[in-house]
């Protein structure tokens, strides 16, 4: 008898303990690109009230920035993401097929390619437009100072590189002419930021060049910070479709037990909260039946190429323009 | 500008103009009147022209002030962010460049984050050792007690390895070679040849002891042996552990516990393949009671007991002779056997008993240990056994007169010898006892057999011996040893052998 209390009193304990490990409080770690962070801080705030109202477990959504290429060298190197929500989908290719977190087709497993929010890459340039920029062939011109990060680290820079390049492409007919167009345009920039955010700082903080070359919300959200009247906000009428994909990294998910708090903390990015808070801050929504006018009024047409279509694809991108050796390189003299 | 110039022009030929109006009705002649209207021409030109040249000077101003300085401004300001932005990568690429220091500890590169490293280390110790009666069979000599370079380093976070041959005493062997597993710090694994954890003196480090030779207790301790050993440190209750390496005196409390191949007494540094299928178990507890309890004096108080077991059958190679500690003579000479006996094997259980201390306050050191060594041994293969315990102690203390804090893992000088500035290093002081008594059995026939013969061993050894390490810095040292040993035995017909009077040098470098 007292043997039988024993077990059932160790079941009891044993019960308890398994059934506190299940709900003890969880912690996803989110690994983003540079102009993410506003974003993400209302998106996690959201989706941690979703959760918890949902499921009644309080979890944590820890979040780390940075130029898109070293965000995904640190997860290679061993930074334990739960998430990835970066700049360009080569990032995470590299990942999958580097460090193996997670499988090669990772892009087929949500929605429009894994891609929730869409952007595009506009100029934002000084008050009244001194230099009269209107398109990119204005950003070759002698005397005009470009602000732009460094396409070897920054996923934002690598788009407004291949932005330029598609143009000079279809404007003057030839890889070499646009090879010229953008050596004169690297030119023109005095200074390289390792990522979109620091690039921010040069133009609007340090006051230095003319225009800076940079992502829509980023852009968008210079004007919000600084108020109107001091930037303003030049869309060409070309640009590239800024895709930034999310994936879960499976082998860290699994190791940390958040799968599906994981896998639904990127289902709720394509919810109509998730869309609608995209908008808000100034990123182009997949799903723009859920999101308010008001919002959508502030995303102008314009024709905007995409890298598959312009390049064949960010592995041809890498290669011919940004490995070692490469086009970048052979062009730009700091 | 340009309203004053014209405004200028027009009064001077308004002014002219006056002048040569009244100037006709003064009586001048034709020819006055045209010279003075060619001069009035000529000086109408000059103005004419200097008009031009001002109106020239209003199309194409100079840079205004306010252009060149917004431009220096622009020059400035993209200095001041390339240095941010130089600052900026230099920060991030320091995260990840490796390492390289060259120092005290030898020299060495690590991945910044310190999980890889590899460091390149050396000693050498060059003896002078001097018989003060000249009546001992070894001669006076110089030697090379050591001349040691290793690798030591880690990989991937939790391996440590050590590989150091050896290329003194006129050999050369591989006296370190592991890989140290430490995942875990109360549970690592080290595999390889290491230091059988039986000895306090043979596990403090080889360049550490306080005299130049160790005392008559390792002698009765294996050697360096190959086999896996399993160890652990824990922390006192409330404090947080460190690794500490494959041999731990920093921590509260550590056990370690291996399975070796069993070299027996005194085994040879140089043995890393065994001849039977037996092997010895070893292991050691070791604790500091007071450590971070409060009690400053106490607090370096380290004590602990070893032990080993083994059943060799009948094996000649795991008998060693012994020798007297600063002298080297030989004291117990196994290949001279006695009357009836033919060669001397150990065949059947081997055990022994270790306990051992130590204490350090300030610049006070004492160190301590005692071991009985019982082997099972026959001198005629195997048909007769003489159980031989043999025993061994040592005490020895040390004091720094120049104040540095006496520790097991030597002395830093505060300064490094340096007489133009007046620093001298640092000078220990040192006094040791040491006893070695081997068993009565070993000469006494046993079914006519008499194991050992009494003209070429001795039956006990007593020695004191005092000494002074002067440190001149963190890596070099300058030793002197005097010590006088009294034996019983081990002389012709049984008698006394005289005493030994040895005076001994040492300079060491180690890095």
């Amino acid at each position: 008898m007292k043997t039988k209390i024993g077990l059932k009193t160790g079941l009891l304990a044993a019960s308890l303990l398994i059934s506190g490990a299940a709900f003890a409080d969880r912690t996803l770690l989110n690994v983003s690109y540079d102009p993410t962070r506003e974003l993400y801080q209302q998106f996690n705030q959201e989706f941690v009230k979703y959760w918890k109202e949902k499921t009644g477990e309080t979890v944590t959504i820890q979040q780390s920035h940075g130029g898109a290429g070293k965000q995904a060298r640190a997860v290679i190197d061993g930074l334990d993401a739960d998430v990835l929500t970066l700049a360009i989908s080569y990032d995470i290719d590299k990942i999958a097929a580097n460090a193996k977190l997670l499988p090669t087709d990772w892009q087929k497993r949500l929605p429009n390619n894994s891609v929730p929010y869409t952007s595009t890459m506009v100029f934002l340039v000084r008050k009244g437009n001194p230099k009269g920029i209107k398109n990119w062939d204005d950003l070759v011109k002698e005397g005009v100072s470009v602000v732009t990060p460094n396409p070897k680290t920054s996923g934002g820079a690598r788009y407004n590189y291949l932005a330029a390049w598609a143009f000079a492409e279809k404007t003057y007919g030839s890889k070499e002419a646009a090879k010229d167009f953008v050596k004169k345009l690297y030119k023109n920039v005095p200074v390289l930021d390792s990522g979109a955010r620091g690039s921010t700082t040069t133009f609007l903080q340090r006051g230095i060049g003319d225009v800076l070359l940079t992502w829509e919300n980023e852009a968008y959200l210079a004007i919000k910070e600084l108020g109107k009247g001091e930037v303003e906000i030049i869309v060409p009428p070309f640009s590239i479709l800024a895709e930034t994909p999310v994936a879960v990294v499976d082998t860290v998910v699994d190791k940390h037990g958040t799968r599906d708090l994981a896998e639904a903390y990127l289902n709720y990015l394509y919810s109509p909260a998730g869309q609608k808070l995209a908008a808000k801050n100034f990123y182009r929504p997949t799903d723009t039946k859920v999101v308010d006018a008001v919002d959508l009024a502030n995303f102008p047409q314009l024709e905007r190429v995409t890298v598959d279509q312009a390049f064949g694809g960010w592995a041809n991108v890498q290669k011919d323009h940004f490995d070692d050796k490469a086009i970048f390189d052979q062009i730009y003299a700091p | 500008m340009r309203t004053n110039n014209v405004l200028l022009l027009t009064a001077a030929i308004n002014g002219l103009l006056a002048v040569s109006s009244i100037q006709p009705a003064t009586a001048a002649t034709a020819k006055e009147k045209d010279e003075k209207i060619e001069l009035l021409e000529r000086r109408l030109l000059l103005l004419e022209q200097r008009l031009e040249a001002a109106e020239r000077s209003v199309k194409a101003p100079a840079p205004a002030p306010d252009d060149k300085l917004q431009a220096l401004d622009q020059k400035v300001k993209i200095l001041e962010r390339k240095n941010e932005v130089d600052k900026e990568i230099a920060i991030e690429n320091a995260k990840t460049a490796p390492v390289f220091e060259a120092g005290p500890k030898g020299v060495s590169f690590s991945s910044a984050d310190g999980n890889n490293s590899v460091r390149l280390r050396s000693s050498i110790q060059a003896d002078g050792r001097f018989f003060v009666d000249n009546e001992s069979k070894v001669k006076d000599r110089f030697e090379l007690k050591q001349a040691r370079i290793w690798l030591e380093g880690r990989f991937w976070k939790y391996f440590d390895y050590k590989l150091m041959p050896d290329f003194g005493s006129n050999q050369t062997i591989l006296a370190d070679a592991y890989v140290d597993v430490h995942y875990f710090p109360y549970a690592s694994l080290n595999i390889g040849k290491q230091k059988t954890p039986i000895s306090l003196e043979r596990l403090q480090g080889d360049s550490d002891g306080t005299f130049m030779e160790r005392a008559y207790p390792t002698y009765l301790a294996s050697n360096r042996d190959v086999g896996v050993k399993l160890h652990g440190s824990f922390a006192r209750p409330g404090d947080k552990v460190q690794y500490a390496g494959p041999i731990d005196f920093k921590n509260f409390f550590t056990y370690e516990v291996g399975v070796f191949n069993g070299g027996g007494d005194n085994g040879a540094s140089d043995s890393d393949k065994e001849n039977e299928d037996n092997k010895e178990v070893a292991a050691r507890l070791w604790a500091h009671p007071f450590q971070n309890s409060g009690n400053k004096v106490l607090d370096g108080l380290g004590v602990g007991v070893a032990g080993s077991w083994e059943v060799p059958n009948n094996n000649k190679t795991s008998v060693k002779n012994l020798k007297s500690a600063l002298g080297q003579n030989t004291l117990v000479d196994y290949t001279k056997v006695g009357t009836g006996a033919t060669e001397v094997a150990a065949d059947g259980e081997h055990y022994r008993i270790y306990p051992q201390a130590y204490w350090y306050y300030g610049p006070y050191g004492l160190l301590g240990e005692y071991v009985l060594s019982s082997q099972q041994l026959t001198g005629d293969g195997g048909n007769t056994h003489i159980q031989q315990d043999n025993t061994a102690w040592q005490i020895q203390a040390s004091y720094v007169v120049t104040g540095e804090n006496n520790t097991f893992q030597s002395v830093k000088p505060r300064s490094a010898f340096d007489p133009f500035n007046g620093h001298w290093g640092a000078l220990q002081l040192a006094a040791r006892w040491t006893e070695l008594s081997i068993d009565e059995d070993t000469f006494k026939p046993v079914n006519g057999v008499q194991l050992l013969n009494p003209s070429n061993s001795i039956r006990e050894a007593s020695s004191w011996a005092l000494g002074a390490n002067w440190f001149l810095n963190q890596n070099t040292r300058l030793m002197a040893d005097y010590e006088n040993t009294h034996f019983t035995g081990g002389a012709r017909n049984g008698g006394d052998r005289p005493a030994e009077n040895v005076f001994s040098t040492r300079l060491q470098l180690v890095f």
